[in-house]
């Protein structure tokens, strides 16, 4: 693994503790790699100055500021952000699933808090509003999307304090919030969407028909992707703990694993007949893919 | 028992077992539990891992199996049963138990149990012993020898059955006959890698060692010899024979009383015509005389005579002579027996009985053939047809009477110069018929000596008994020697007075020279030693030759005489009798019948073993199995019997036992081998050669299993791999 990729590995990334550290970091690593500066469509109100940053636009230092200070400011306008976007956290049970080592790995829903947290920053750096929405059957957590600095935090504090739990049923919430978010704008989907495919696909096209432009962030570990088992091995479901399972894996592997791909691909298909970027994100993957994927959107929308 | 473990020891090693066992139910008990999201796609269905599961049971399976067959096969395991013959394209061992049936095998001394039974006993305790696949045939030793099974069998049961259902000895001696149809048997039924002959015998000399059975065995040893080495080339198993003496050591002298061969003075005789009937009482092995009980003489069966047996009577003559006239009433065959019922210790029964069999008819079958064209008081056949009431025929004519079937028993050709080649095939035809001829010689035959010669003799190998020499004379006449009338025929002359004889001249008579080869015999001599009657069996049928005309020619005084008829009549009767009349059976000869009424097709006979009813198949009818002593009864059922007798042959009664110089001189000229019970038995069941190591059976098996193990573990790790 290359330096800049362990930068990104979600394993290390962990050990930085607090998301909103996780998520700068992640940013402006990514970004310094990209060395070209998202930040784009400044409106002529004035708003504020800020220090400059690397990768800013030349032409948007303010050239009397610098005269006055001997510092470079670039100066903002109030923005009339053209993008409202949307990030759907799962916080189902299945989404607390840490992989084979249940210790040194992270799980499906910690990767989804990097990611949404690494987007959130990324958007909101960019002046686009961020809402953030976590549940599992029921809606936990709704933000409404906004643009302000404090909306960074208060979505990171949000994420931080969700635990996963309760049972996955997403059709329903997604048909939900297709109702609610009345804006156009962007939904990124970070689940496992261990949930009946129709329905998804159901609540997917609902959301698609309020012309929501979607990104599915289809976070797996990779042991459900591989089933690498070998030994006799008693599942307990991590939404209805009560469900336990003794299995032979070697047995059941070939069964699994035809049951898994067909659902993958499924949605895969589903989701692209629909126009939704379906990505698939194993949680051994570095979280800069994930972005590098929604900035392809991002600057899709743009041009 | 068929296996055996030779390191039982080793048989510990199995409780390795339990560690594939323990590892399997460890790893069964051992599992992970891991919290997951997935489970929607666990596949509901059991039956993919019960297939699992049985797969792992059967891997455990092949495992365990593989560990329990190396230690069975460290455990040196031997099968001692035939069953793995079946591995092989031939059963093991095939054995042929041969039992002595002569009668002083049923010899009973003192409290002892007789060799037959101790045979038996034997003989089972063996066929118990040996190996299941082991297949045994069983062959009594008597005249003739009787085969128990047709085929081996390797069912014991059924072999002790049938040697349970043996009829006990009461034959005459045969083993070199039981040895040969034993040997036979093996090589023309037995593939085997072994084959054995286990003769079962008590230890007599007589049957064994003497001097005509050594004989005998020399022949067989010679034969036996050439079959083993074409056998060796062939790779076929030599039959090897093993002799065990039963019955304990047989004492030198055994108290037996016996009964002497019935001699009748014909066995031919008309209606009411009287013979005498002569046996004896014979007394063996007493050191001082007891009276033997009482001797019975028995007309078909049923008590006729009671002989009243002396008190004292003198032991170095070692026999009661017992004499009696009878007369017969009815036609037919009859038995006379002479039954003696003893009192005294009596170690043999079976020689307490003898029988005769003495025919009875209305007239004497006899065609009287003269040389003469024209009969008259100077033919040939002139005193002849006196002394027998019996009609002449000339030589011309006589062809026809004698192809009559039935018509004529006993032909007598009185001085007749010459034979046409027909009338020479029709004597021929009716002497391998049975019949039998009486030769006058004559004047007649000094021309025609040389048709005698090269036509009836040739060289031994024709009817006629002597070659014709020369007419010899004496002047005052040669007299016959009734000293040597040693025949039955003659008995009358012998015993009787001898002045009838002594006047009796002949003055000339015949030279005959008799052929080596020949089987011709001299019954009746001249005081000079020439021959004056020979006899000579010939096909079926019997030819006698007087060397002196039976006329006055030549100047014989016997014609006239009143010796002429009764020793014509006895010679005719004897003639009659002895060519036709096959009733006594002589070693082992089977029982042939003749009907006239060929439609007879069913036969019972009552033997001295049991009761048949026999079908008929073909004529003549003819019986084998008449290896028992004593009356054979054959009855059609139109109520017509014949009966058939077997003498005990009264050397058998001397139970004189072998000396080791015997033994040797019986193993100079066979392979065999004298055991006891004990040694037998243990060579058979402890001969490594025929058990079967199983250890390459199983490390085969393992192999086997191994190649399933190897498969099975790699179908599972691809299952697992896909």
């Amino acid at each position: 693994m290359s330096a800049a990729a362990s930068a990104f590995d979600p394993t290390t990334l962990a050990k930085y503790g607090r998301l909103s550290l996780i998520a700068r970091n992640v940013v402006e690593g990514f970004l310094s790699g990209v060395h070209k500066s998202p930040y784009k469509g400044f409106s002529v109100e004035f708003a504020e100055h800020r220090q400059y940053y690397p990768g800013d636009e030349i032409r948007h230092i303010d050239w009397r500021v610098y005269g006055k200070t001997d510092r470079y400011y670039i100066k903002e306008h109030e923005e009339e952000t053209n993008l409202h976007a949307h990030l759907l956290v799962d916080a189902s049970g299945s989404m607390a699933y840490r992989g084979a080592n249940p210790r040194g790995g992270i799980s499906k829903f910690q990767y989804a808090q990097y990611l949404a947290a690494s987007l959130a920053y990324l958007m909101l750096h960019q002046r686009d509003s961020v809402g953030l929405a976590v549940h599992d059957h029921q809606m936990r957590a709704l933000l409404p999307p906004r643009s302000t600095s404090k909306q960074l935090m208060q979505i990171l504090h949000t994420l931080e304090k969700t635990v996963p739990g309760g049972e996955t049923n997403l059709a329903p919430i997604w048909d939900r919030l297709a109702g609610q978010i009345r804006a156009r704008g962007m939904l990124l989907i970070f689940s496992d969407c261990f949930d009946q495919v129709s329905h998804l696909i159901h609540a997917l096209r609902h959301l698609r028909h309020r012309r929501h432009e979607i990104l599915l962030f289809h976070i797996l570990a990779p042991e459900e992707i591989e089933f690498p088992f070998t030994q006799r091995t008693q599942f307990r479901h991590l939404e209805f703990l009560s469900q336990l399972r003794l299995v032979d894996p070697v047995a059941v592997r070939a069964a699994y694993l035809k049951n898994f791909d067909e659902f993958r691909q499924t949605l895969r298909v589903q989701a692209s007949n629909l126009q939704i970027d379906y990505h698939l994100v194993r949680t051994d993957t570095p979280i800069d893919r994930a972005l590098g994927a929604y900035l392809m959107k991002r600057q899709a929308r743009r041009f | 028992m068929n296996f055996r473990i030779d390191n039982p020891v080793i048989l510990f090693g199995l409780l390795a077992l339990a560690v594939p066992l323990v590892l399997h139910f460890l790893k069964r008990r051992r599992f992970e539990v891991i919290d997951w999201g997935a489970m929607q796609f666990l596949p509901e269905s059991i039956s993919i891992q019960r297939r699992r599961w049985l797969d792992e049971i059967l891997l455990l399976l092949m495992r365990l199996g593989m560990i329990a067959l190396i230690v069975l096969a460290l455990a040196t395991p031997i099968s001692t049963s035939g069953l793995l013959g079946g591995l092989q394209d031939r059963s093991t061992r095939d054995v042929v138990l041969v039992l002595d049936g002569s009668f002083s095998m049923d010899a009973r001394i003192g409290a002892r149990a007789s060799p037959w039974s101790e045979a038996v006993r034997a003989a089972k305790n063996i066929v118990g012993q040996a190996a299941p696949g082991d297949r045994f045939a069983i062959v009594i030793a008597r005249q003739p020898p009787l085969r128990g099974h047709q085929e081996f069998s390797s069912d014991r049961d059924e072999v002790q059955a049938k040697l349970d259902q043996l009829p006990t000895a009461r034959g005459n001696p045969d083993l070199p006959a039981a040895l040969a149809e034993a040997w036979t048997f093996l090589q023309s039924r037995s593939r085997a890698a072994r084959k054995e002959i286990i003769v079962f015998t008590d230890k007599q000399l007589f049957g064994f060692a003497d001097p005509p059975t050594l004989a005998t065995l020399e022949m067989l040893g010679q034969q036996w010899r050439a079959d083993a080495a074409t056998a060796r080339q062939a790779g076929d198993a030599v039959p090897s024979v093993r002799l065990i003496g039963v019955g304990g050591a047989l004492p030198k002298r055994v108290p037996n009383f016996s009964m002497a061969p019935v001699v009748a003075s014909r066995n031919v005789v008309k209606v009411g015509q009287e013979i005498t009937l002569r046996s004896a009482v014979r007394v063996d092995g007493f050191d001082k005389y007891a009276r033997p009980g009482k001797v019975t003489l028995a007309l078909d069966g049923k008590a006729v005579h009671e002989f009243v047996l002396p008190d004292k009577a003198d032991l170095k003559t070692g026999q009661i002579p017992l004499n009696h006239a009878l007369r017969f009433a009815r036609e037919g065959r009859h038995v006379v027996s002479f039954i003696l019922q003893s009192e005294a210790p009596d170690v043999l029964a079976a020689d307490n009985e003898q029988h005769a069999v003495v025919e009875v008819v209305k007239d004497l079958r006899v065609l009287l053939v003269d040389g003469d064209r024209k009969l008259g008081p100077d033919s040939s056949t002139f005193f002849l047809q006196r002394a027998l009431s019996a009609p002449a025929v000339g030589v011309e004519k006589f062809q026809k009477n004698l192809t009559a079937p039935g018509a004529t028993s006993v032909l007598v050709l009185a001085d007749v110069p010459r034979l046409e080649p027909a009338q020479n095939e029709a004597i021929e035809r009716f002497l391998a018929e049975g019949g039998a001829v009486l030769i006058a010689l004559g004047e007649r035959m000094r021309q025609t000596r040389a048709f005698y010669n090269h036509q009836l003799h040739r060289d031994g190998k024709g009817w006629l008994p002597a070659q014709l020499l020369e007419v010899d004379t004496a002047a005052d006449g040669t007299l016959p020697d009734v000293r040597s009338f040693q025949h039955p025929a003659l008995e009358l002359f012998r015993t009787g007075p001898e002045a009838g004889m002594k006047s009796v001249r002949f003055e000339k008579w015949w030279q005959v020279q008799i052929a080596r080869q020949s089987h011709s015999v001299p019954i009746a001599r001249f005081a000079n030693g020439d021959p004056f009657l020979i006899e000579m069996p010939y096909k079926k049928g019997r030819v006698m030759l007087c060397t002196v005309p039976l006329d006055r020619r030549w100047g014989s005084t016997f014609p006239g005489g009143a010796e002429f008829p009764v020793l014509v009549n006895e010679l005719i009767h004897y003639l009659a009798g002895a060519g036709e009349t096959r009733a006594m059976l002589r070693r082992g000869e089977p029982i042939r019948l003749q009907l006239a009424d060929a439609a007879t097709r069913q036969l019972k006979i009552k033997t001295p073993e049991d009761n048949l009813t026999l079908e008929v198949k073909a004529w003549p009818w003819t019986h084998a199995n008449t290896g028992a002593v004593g009356v054979y009864w054959v009855r059609a059922s139109d109520g017509a019997a014949w009966p058939f007798v077997v003498a005990p042959d009264l050397r058998e009664s001397d139970l004189t036992p072998c000396t080791e110089f015997d033994l040797r001189k019986v193993r100079d000229r066979l392979p065999i081998a004298w055991l006891d019970e004990e040694s037998a038995l243990a060579s058979i069941i402890g001969d490594d050669e025929r058990s079967e190591e199983l250890w390459w059976l199983l490390l085969t098996a393992v192999l086997g299993l191994l190649c399933m193990e190897v498969w099975m573990t790699r179908r599972m790790a691809l299952a697992r791999g896909g």
